[in-house]
């Protein structure tokens, strides 16, 4: 005697919406015992695939703009451009962080686990600080591009502990960190509206920029 | 533990933080849902004991299954982001520069003994206790092997920071009799007294023969401080003195703990 499952199958599963199966066929064919099945195969819309924008400007990965952010971040005294706001670019910090880590190796060290987590535990610090301190919202997203980018002093730094000796170097790491923890309050600031505040912003990007330059000098 | 009490009730200009806060509408309220739970589930009757025992324990206050409750309610009063808000809410970074202060001079109730916390914040001491983490990294970096691995040296630098800072506030939070203070306000005035500690690491680590000196002036001045609040807060001031002591004398021997531990010649 077989077992009717029928009445177990059909209560969990609900009825799937009829627009999830546009670009869907049903076909029907029989089963080796010879019971009758169906199956769905996917068609294939060639003018709709094929009209999409380019792979880069779709993740949304912009050179020009990255340029302009980069050189922001170069010249911090300079009034600060609005890209920051409109997009929250994460090709660029990726950048700069892999470039850190192969700075590092050169030098015999594998921190690429180190520098995730540093990144993530500050940037998480930053982000809720930051938030709770302000009237307006920031993104998370947005804290991690706009430290992401003002590390480049520090990938600066790491590169020159490779050629220089190190008495050269250990008068360097005050002006790097204090470089790029200014470009970066300067944003933040920028962003919340909250120019007053200004040395409270700034003293948690320190402590985050102080933590990479402690695994670049030793 | 000790209920929470007002403490200006007087005052008109009364800021949310010195706000009444009826910790015994609360406890009614949750014992209100257990008799209802009671109802709805009945049990076995020797556990139905079991319950009435534990409510008549929850009664007194000197049991743990209150001291837990209490917490609970506490904690859930702290879930809405709003209420948050105003512990980070500084206008003037002076604001914090003048707190720093004032956590290492304790001759200021020399003059003025009826002190009341007017305005406290949670940005001092989060920072303070990240600036110890990265002073500690920076001693370990200098002392330690290079064969040991990083991230068991970050992890070890910010667990101790971290976990220092919060089991010594819910240790104040305990043993203080009569303070009639809310637990944020005790975790502000310990996280601000970290900062004594973070003067001393900073001499230390810039001149060793400094250490041991700096370690007894600042760590001295700090608990204190803390000595001092604690017993001109309370209303109870014969029991306040020993466990005042205890909880100073913790303090005041932590700072050599790390002072030799993590700063090697």
């Amino acid at each position: 005697m077989q077992p009717n499952f029928g009445d177990f199958y059909e209560a969990p599963y609900q009825k799937t919406p009829q627009n999830r199966f546009q670009n869907t066929d049903r076909v029907f064919f029989q089963d080796s015992l010879g019971q009758n099945r169906t199956t769905s195969t996917t068609r294939l819309d060639f003018d709709q695939d094929f009209n999409e924008p380019p792979l880069l400007e779709e993740l949304g990965i912009n050179f020009s703009h990255i340029y302009k952010k980069i050189l922001s971040v170069l010249n911090p005294f300079k009034r600060v451009d609005h890209f920051f706001l409109q997009d929250s670019d994460l090709a660029g910090p990726l950048l700069f962080f892999s470039l850190l880590g192969f700075c590092f190796l050169l030098s015999g060290k594998i921190h690429f686990g180190y520098i995730y987590g540093v990144g993530t535990l500050g940037n998480l610090l930053i982000y809720f600080v930051l938030n709770l301190m302000s009237t307006e919202q920031i993104n998370l997203y947005q804290t991690i591009s706009i430290t992401g980018y003002c590390l480049l002093p520090l990938v600066i730094l790491a590169f020159c502990r490779l050629l220089l000796p190190f008495g050269f170097v250990f008068i360097l790491v005050p002006v790097c960190i204090l470089w790029s923890s200014y470009a970066a309050s300067t944003i933040f600031v920028e962003i919340l509206e909250m120019k007053e505040q200004k040395w409270l912003v700034g003293y948690p990007v320190f402590l985050f920029f102080t933590c990479f330059a402690i695994m670049a000098v030793f | 533990m000790t209920t929470n009490q007002n403490d200006n009730e007087n005052d008109n200009d009364v800021e949310w933080f010195n706000a009444p806060v009826n910790h015994q509408h609360l406890e009614q309220s949750n014992q209100n849902q257990n008799q209802n739970q009671n109802q709805n589930y009945p049990q076995n009757p020797e556990l139905s004991n079991f319950s009435n025992e534990m409510n008549e324990k929850t009664d007194s206050n000197s049991s743990f299954v209150s001291m837990f409750r209490t917490t609970k309610i506490k904690l859930n009063e702290y879930r809405d982001i709003n209420k948050v808000k105003p512990l980070f809410d500084i206008n003037n970074p002076k604001e914090v520069l003048e707190r720093l202060v004032e956590s290492i001079n304790p001759f200021r109730f020399i003059n003025n003994k009826n002190i009341k916390i007017e305005s406290f914040d949670l940005y001092g001491p989060v920072m303070i206790v990240f600036t110890l983490a990265m002073l500690l990294l920076f001693a370990m970096k200098l002392t330690f092997n290079k064969n040991e691995l990083e991230f068991f040296v970050l992890g070890k630098a910010i667990s101790i920071s971290f976990t220092y800072w919060i089991i010594f506030s819910v240790i104040v939070n305990f043993l203080a009799f009569g303070v009639t203070l809310k637990f944020t306000t005790i975790m502000s005035i310990t996280g601000y007294s970290i900062f004594g500690y973070c003067l001393t690491l900073a001499i230390s680590l810039v001149n060793n023969s400094f250490g041991f000196l700096s370690a007894i002036i600042f760590g001295g001045l700090s608990t204190a401080k803390i000595f001092l609040t604690l017993f001109f807060l309370s209303n109870q001031k014969e029991k306040i003195v020993a466990p005042a002591g205890i909880c100073s004398l913790i303090h005041f021997i932590f700072i050599f703990y790390l002072k030799f531990a993590f700063i090697k010649k």
